[in-house]
């Protein structure tokens, strides 16, 4: 699956899912960063992760580091994007 | 023959001795052949003020004075008599109440000491030792440092603690030695009536903090326009004021008797004249020791903590504590016991503090406790739990604090047996998921609620998760925002300290951790308390703390729903975040300590504990308006 409106759209959908304040779906950019714009902690962002494990049919067992190291939605994004390319 | 000169320096600190009610001072008088001097006690001075129509109770120190008495001198604290008269209306009362003074037979002369006395112990240290007022100042200053540093070790680098300015006072103490030799060698020259012995400062306040946080090694900085005092100099500008008028390290009975005409002054000592730099530094560098040791509190080493069994079904339960008084504790689910540490040690003392809680009981602390809200029978086995625990210590009663989630049961507890329940403190409650209009969620709780109900319907995704989330907790842990987010440095106070952080993690360390403690969130939050008028209103008296800079529950809906509840006396502990049972332990020790004495009664221990009104009547009453 490769980075594209579609899965911006995915991805973000899920976020409206666990946030703790209203989206505004229309406003949302691969630079909005997720601790800051979106009010995400620690605990959402790993709720987010395994709703992005689940939607996106890829692990994230192996990438602690990295999720712990997620800014922006781009950056989550790319990691998908990263894991879904090579599980094909 | 004057018998002034008996009073020797150690005497002065062995005839006042601890003011404890349980150990009245040893004060056995010292007499010649016709000078007397008598030092009173706390209580003694009660019972002189209990008296009627001007007259005083005598205690019997006063009620047989030795025949051919001609002159009678009496030393007591000011802070004794000074809530409920002034120097000289007690002098008088005393006047009138002693025969041989009425008469004019006996000179009396009543020495007032208006600050603390150096040497002499009678605060309440750490680990239940009375310490010196200046000690007890300097453990405090150096307690708001560490108490800092153990959220961000690196906070003061970036927002340097604000000293007092040198305008803003000083330190007095009266050296022990200089009042003995005042007693011994000028008493006899001066008239009878009223003498106020003040002291010259030993140092300013500016000076003293200095010198703590030298000794802390943190930098310093002033006040400026700029950059105004912070939320950390706030507190220490609010332990300065604490101390030296409920302490008497200040002026306030040098003023007032300044405007009594009745009453003479006389300075005593001179500025040095207590070491008290040398005292700063072994006080601080211990405390700074202790930092860098990085001790994490563990509730199972409590000192004299037992292990033991109820009942037929042999409830495991742990206690601490020999005293005829109980506190059960009632914690929050999915968190350590731990978190109890500071609070149990320092009740052990007036309270035998019991725990009912199956894991840590059954030396399995691999797991989290079942104990709260593992399943539906949960509550119901708790209940019986606690009957069968005060049938086995042979209790018809107890007193019972709750934390946090832990509030919920220890509601139920009152409310099913009222008679059982001595008083309830609630501290920091949560009541995540109730139906009250006001409040709502926190974000965290909200968050929480969100992550538990993923875990409940994908537990195979728990293990990652788990790990993602220390992972994520590690990297975060303990970050203050920049200043610029946050200018009076106040954030500080909402972050996990060294000591909290891993236990808060403790529920996420594991994929089997979190499916339980998701599992027991669920039960909670579908846990609903059952509010007036549905139900009855609480009968214990009840006690609410909240802390201030809470994020991670909603303090107005713990207020409202406890006021729905009963009419609780409610405090909030300023600067203090959801953990204040083990961060602040001291001051809340302090506070259930006096709420346990005198109930609905109960005056702050400490400026930093505020009232919280409960209704505009109450304001009124408290003239706060």
């Amino acid at each position: 699956m490769s980075n594209t409106p579609a899965s911006f759209d995915a991805f973000t959908a899920l976020i409206a899912q666990i946030a703790p304040i209203e989206i505004d779906a229309a406003a949302l950019t691969r630079e909005s960063t997720l601790a800051g714009d979106l009010m995400l902690d620690s605990i959402s962002l790993i709720s987010l992760m395994a709703l992005t494990e689940e939607r996106f049919g890829v692990s994230l067992s192996d990438q602690t580091e990295a999720v712990a190291n997620l800014r922006t939605i781009g950056d989550a994004l790319d990691l998908i994007d990263g894991l879904c390319a090579a599980a094909v | 023959m004057d018998s002034g000169r008996d009073v020797a320096s150690e005497s002065l600190v062995s005839l006042f001795g601890r003011r404890a009610e349980q150990s009245p001072a040893p004060a056995a008088p010292r007499c010649s052949e016709d000078t007397l001097t008598v030092f009173l006690s706390d209580s003694e001075v009660r019972l002189l003020l209990a008296g009627r129509n001007g007259h005083c109770e005598l205690p019997p120190l006063l009620q047989h004075l030795p025949p051919g008495l001609r002159q009678l001198r009496v030393v007591a604290d000011y802070r004794s008599f000074a809530p409920f008269c002034s120097i000289g209306s007690f002098t008088q009362r005393l006047q009138a109440s002693l025969p041989g003074a009425r008469n004019g037979a006996v000179a009396l002369q009543v020495f007032v000491l208006g600050n603390d006395v150096a040497e002499l112990p009678r605060l309440a240290a750490d680990e239940g030792e009375l310490q010196p007022a200046l000690d007890h100042l300097v453990a405090a200053i150096g307690e708001l440092i560490f108490e800092a540093r153990r959220r961000a070790d690196d906070h003061f680098g970036r927002a340097p603690l604000t000293l007092p300015d040198e305008a803003e006072g000083a330190i007095h103490l009266l050296p022990a030695g200089a009042v003995a030799e005042f007693l011994a060698s000028r008493a006899h020259a001066l008239p009878p009536g009223a003498h106020l012995l003040y002291a010259m400062p030993v140092c300013s306040r500016r000076a003293l903090v200095r010198a703590v946080a030298e000794a802390a090694q943190i930098a310093t900085r002033d006040a400026t326009g700029a950059m105004p005092v912070d939320a950390v100099g706030e507190l220490l500008q609010l332990e300065l004021n604490h101390a030296c008028h409920h302490h008497q390290l200040g002026r306030d009975a040098e003023l007032a008797a300044r405007s009594d005409a009745d009453v003479q002054l006389h300075a005593i000592g001179a500025r040095d004249s207590v070491d008290w730099q040398q005292r700063t530094q072994a006080i601080v560098q211990a405390q700074l020791a202790a930092h860098r040791a990085l001790q994490l509190p563990v509730f199972t080493r409590l000192p004299g903590l037992q292990w033991r069994q109820a009942g037929d079904d042999q409830v495991p339960y742990l206690r601490c504590g020999h005293a005829d008084q109980a506190l059960l504790l009632v914690n929050a689910f999915g968190l350590t016991l731990d978190v109890w540490h500071d609070l149990a040690r320092r009740l052990s003392s007036q309270f035998r503090v019991l725990v009912i809680d199956e894991a840590v009981a059954a030396h399995d602390q691999r797991s989290l406790s079942p104990t709260y809200y593992d399943d539906a029978d949960a509550l119901p086995r708790y209940l019986a739990a606690v009957r069968a625990v005060l049938q086995a210590e042979g209790l018809a009663a107890c007193h019972v604090a709750g934390w946090c989630s832990g509030a919920k049961y220890a509601i139920e507890l009152a409310r099913s047996m009222p008679e059982s329940v001595a008083s309830l403190s609630l501290f920091a409650p949560s009541f995540a998921g109730a139906q009250e209009p006001e409040g709502a969620d926190s974000a965290f709780e909200t968050n929480l609620h969100t992550m538990c109900k993923l875990v409940e319907r994908m537990p195979q995704a728990a293990a990652n998760m788990a790990s993602s989330l220390m992972a994520m907790t590690a990297k975060a842990g303990g970050a203050a925002p920049a200043p610029r987010e946050d200018p009076l440095g106040a954030a500080v106070y909402a972050l996990a300290d060294r000591q909290t952080l891993p236990w808060q993690q403790a529920p996420f360390s594991s994929s089997g951790h979190m499916v339980a403690y998701s599992r027991q969130l669920l039960n909670f939050r579908a846990h609903q308390i059952s509010l007036p008028p549905a139900a009855a209103r609480l009968e214990p008296p009840v006690l609410l703390v909240t802390g201030q800079m809470d994020t991670t529950t909603c303090n107005r809906r713990a207020q409202a729903i406890c006021a729905r509840l009963c009419s609780p006396l409610h405090f909030e502990l300023q600067r203090a975040g959801h953990y204040f049972i083990q961060q602040n332990s001291a001051l809340i020790s302090r506070l259930l300590d006096a709420f346990v004495r005198h109930g609905m009664h109960t005056e702050s221990p400490h400026p930093r504990l505020a009232r919280v009104a409960q209704s505009p009547e109450e304001m009124l009453v408290s003239g706060e308006l």
